[in-house]
């Protein structure tokens, strides 16, 4: 276990404890998980955390990588979007485990200590896949430990209203999680019944999303929008708080910060590359962001190079929080390349 | 008879007897060029746009018809002793991402139809709708009515519309994936329509002997353009009779002259896509470099070696003749040679494959009347024999 977690996570940094233990989380990989190995076979150690090998996020649509000598318990899944094919991470107890403890203490840093209830914009028999966690369970998950009790919107496709008007009755206060477009559909635009909608005026509510603004923006909606809906007629107090995450960096969440910030926790690094020769950008430079974390034993994936994009920011973050930070762009553009094959 | 067009070949006069008189389109066409060579549109590239002003010189365009009756003698009224006519309704099925080959093939479908519908990809960027807006914004009178012949529209495979088209054509084209083309052919047409598939298609380059940095630049040209995307791109080089001791050195020495031939950086997703296919190559075990500015992937790899394929994937092999062509698939469509002095016992070797065009390394993805082993204007026209 990684000491680097007892300690908050926007604290004094310790950069030479995290390059030790992320070396040897890739040593340990190399050792034990062959294709990992097939594709850096010259690894022999790192002054920095920049000379780390690094692997392709698109690499876990096509190789599923397991590290010997961890009990694998189940693979996390990404939504299969635009390729239609999912990201696949294995899961291992000891990773789970550390993987918890991070994303909690994100959250906390974000939310406060106090639990409360969660209401879930999803259908609980989403969690119900045998061996198989998606990526948008497993973020509703990292928000459990702070849920006194747990209500999912959604039976199939019908929202059970009665359910939440239920759970948040008697409560001051409550989280509400949902992938971006979700809680947008089935929650700002959802058709809340006037009753309810009377009772939440007097609730504050911490709305937490993630999965990205693609189908949002497709419909031409804006940050501003989303969260203009969402605090409409509810109590003083509420937010929105928008978070970046990875299936493939599972457990290191970048919520964004009251300055407009994604700040890094000491357990983690991000580092932009750029994209023509790899080599480390200067802050404000854009380039492909490449995440490591030392949470990840039960497959390589704590070093991550993304197809997204980021610039460093300099200086100290007006909100407080220390450490390294960045601007999320968005995905790489992407376009097609010409050819005779593709109707 | 009012005049014709008249092509001269060895058989005598051929005359073209449709409403389209192709020597008039192709002239129409080659007006335009002088608005092309003043602005660029932003689909196309320098040298895409270079080509296509190329292609639409009217004795180029016109070398389509030739290619099938002769050489173009002007405008004659009698002693013809064949009589041609165009196929009234030609419609074009391209990919959403079809390279030049979708401009071209639709102006040389305008020199013969009356009617020519065109499916352009139902998602993103094509080349044939800016070349159809362009040709439209600077079209001189004739080319106007050229243009009016023509209707372009963004289509999903399945629309109605593509299928009225379809079945109301004489003569049916269709780009893209095996299953596509397939899928094209099977909806429903007249009986007497004819199809061109041009499915998925593989194509090589070959080199033998001293292979010098013009050697090299051209095959950078030739695959950088449409990378593994280009039915007509090698996604394979073979040293013939080379060593394996000699790919790297050639790798070394293309990847050296990326940057100097393609002097634009790839678009960013291409570099990332890149880093992530030469890692693919890592896993599957074998030989890998990323060229500068990570503009292509180059594999070092035995014939028989599976490589994944990737964009902008090039595969370097060395391998005697007869492996080379052991080696080809079902599917070769182009071999792009530049073999020196062995040109014609390759070319004999050649022969006996599927391949159905063996051409200058430099001219692979050159559009002509014979293409994927069709005579063009025999499937565009309907010919009377007229002797009596």
């Amino acid at each position: 276990m990684s000491a680097l977690l007892d300690a908050p996570p926007y604290g004094p940094r310790d950069e030479a404890a995290l390059l030790r233990e992320a070396v040897e989380l890739t040593r340990k990989h190399l050792a034990g998980c062959r294709d990992y190995a097939a594709i850096w076979p010259d690894f022999s150690g790192a002054e920095s955390l920049e000379g780390l090998p690094y692997l392709h996020v698109g690499l876990f649509k096509r190789i599923a990588f397991r590290t010997e000598g961890v009990k694998h318990q189940r693979v996390l899944l990404s939504s299969a979007t635009t390729s239609g094919t999912s990201s696949q991470v294995a899961l291992d107890e000891v990773s789970a485990q550390l993987q918890a403890k991070s994303s909690l203490a994100i959250l906390k840093d974000f939310v406060g200590e106090g639990k409360r209830p969660l209401v879930v914009i999803d259908d609980a028999a989403s969690l119900r896949q045998r061996g198989q966690v998606s990526a948008r369970v497993a973020a509703a998950l990292s928000l459990l430990p702070l849920a006194t009790t747990t209500t999912f919107l959604l039976k199939g496709e019908e929202p059970q209203w009665s359910l939440v008007g239920d759970a948040v009755r008697a409560e001051p206060a409550f989280f509400v999680y949902g992938f971006t477009w979700a809680l947008w559909k089935r929650w700002a635009q959802g058709g809340i019944p006037p009753s309810l909608k009377e009772l939440l005026a007097h609730k504050q509510i911490h709305f937490v999303h993630s999965g990205g603004w693609k189908k949002l923006e497709a419909e031409a909606v804006s940050r501003e929008a989303l969260d203009g809906a969402l605090l409409s007629g509810t109590a003083a107090g509420s937010r929105v708080i928008d978070f970046y995450g990875l299936v493939e960096q599972n457990g290191v969440i970048f919520p964004l910060c009251e300055a407009g910030a994604r700040h890094v926790p000491r357990w983690a690094t991000v580092i932009i590359r750029d994209p023509w020769t790899m080599k480390p950008a200067e802050p404000g430079q854009q380039g492909l962001l490449q995440f490591i974390n030392v949470l990840a034993h039960g497959a390589p994936y704590h070093s991550v190079l993304t197809e997204d994009l980021g610039s460093l920011l300099p200086g100290p973050c007006p909100c407080g929080r220390s450490g390294p930070r960045f601007t999320l762009h968005g995905r790489v553009p992407k376009a097609e390349l010409r050819g005779c094959a593709n109707v | 008879m009012s005049e014709l067009d008249a092509f001269e070949g060895p058989w005598g006069v051929t005359g073209i007897a449709s409403a389209v008189r192709p020597s008039e389109v192709a002239g129409a066409w080659s007006a335009l060029r002088e608005a092309m060579v003043r602005e660029l549109p932003d689909a196309f590239t320098r040298d895409e746009w270079a080509y296509l002003i190329q292609f639409l010189e009217r004795g180029a365009l016109l070398s389509f018809v030739e290619a099938a009756f002769g050489r173009f003698v002007g405008g004659r009224s009698a002693g013809f002793s064949r009589l041609a006519t165009g196929r009234k309704t030609v419609t074009l099925v391209l990919p959403n991402n079809v390279s030049l080959l979708g401009p071209l093939m639709l102006a040389v479908a305008t020199l013969s139809a009356e009617r020519v519908f065109v499916k352009v990809g139902s998602r993103g960027d094509d080349v044939v709708q800016p070349f159809l807006d362009f040709a439209k914004r600077h079209a001189p009178p004739a080319l106007k009515a050229v243009l009016a012949r023509v209707d372009a529209q963004r289509l999903e495979r399945e629309h109605p519309t593509l299928k009225s088209w379809l079945g109301a054509s004489d003569v049916r084209v269709a780009f893209g994936s095996d299953a596509a083309v397939k899928a094209v052919e099977a909806s429903a047409h007249p009986a007497t329509s004819r199809f061109l598939g041009f499915g998925d298609m593989y194509s090589e380059a070959w080199l033998a002997g001293a292979v010098s940095d013009d050697v090299l630049d051209t095959l950078i040209k030739v695959f950088a353009i449409y990378g593994q995307a280009g039915c007509t791109s090698p996604r394979r080089v073979v040293l013939l009779d080379g060593t394996a001791g000699d790919l790297q050195p050639l790798g070394e020495r293309l990847s050296a002259r990326w940057p100097q031939v393609m002097r634009r950086q790839v678009p960013m997703h291409i570099a990332s896509q890149n880093v992530l296919h030469a890692q693919v190559c890592r896993h599957a075990g074998v030989e890998v470099s990323l060229t500068p500015g990570h503009g292509a992937v180059l594999v070092r790899a035995p014939l028989a070696t599976p490589v994944p394929s990737g964009p902008m994937t090039l595969v370097l092999s060395a391998a005697p003749l007869a492996s080379a062509v052991k080696a080809l698939p079902a599917n070769i469509q182009t071999l792009g040679l530049s073999v020196g002095a062995r040109l014609a016992e390759v070319v004999a070797a050649a022969s006996q494959t599927n391949a159905r065009r063996v051409v200058p390394l430099g001219r692979m993805h050159h559009f002509g009347p014979v293409w994927d082993g069709n005579l063009l204007p025999a499937v565009f026209f309907d010919v009377m024999e007229c002797s009596a």
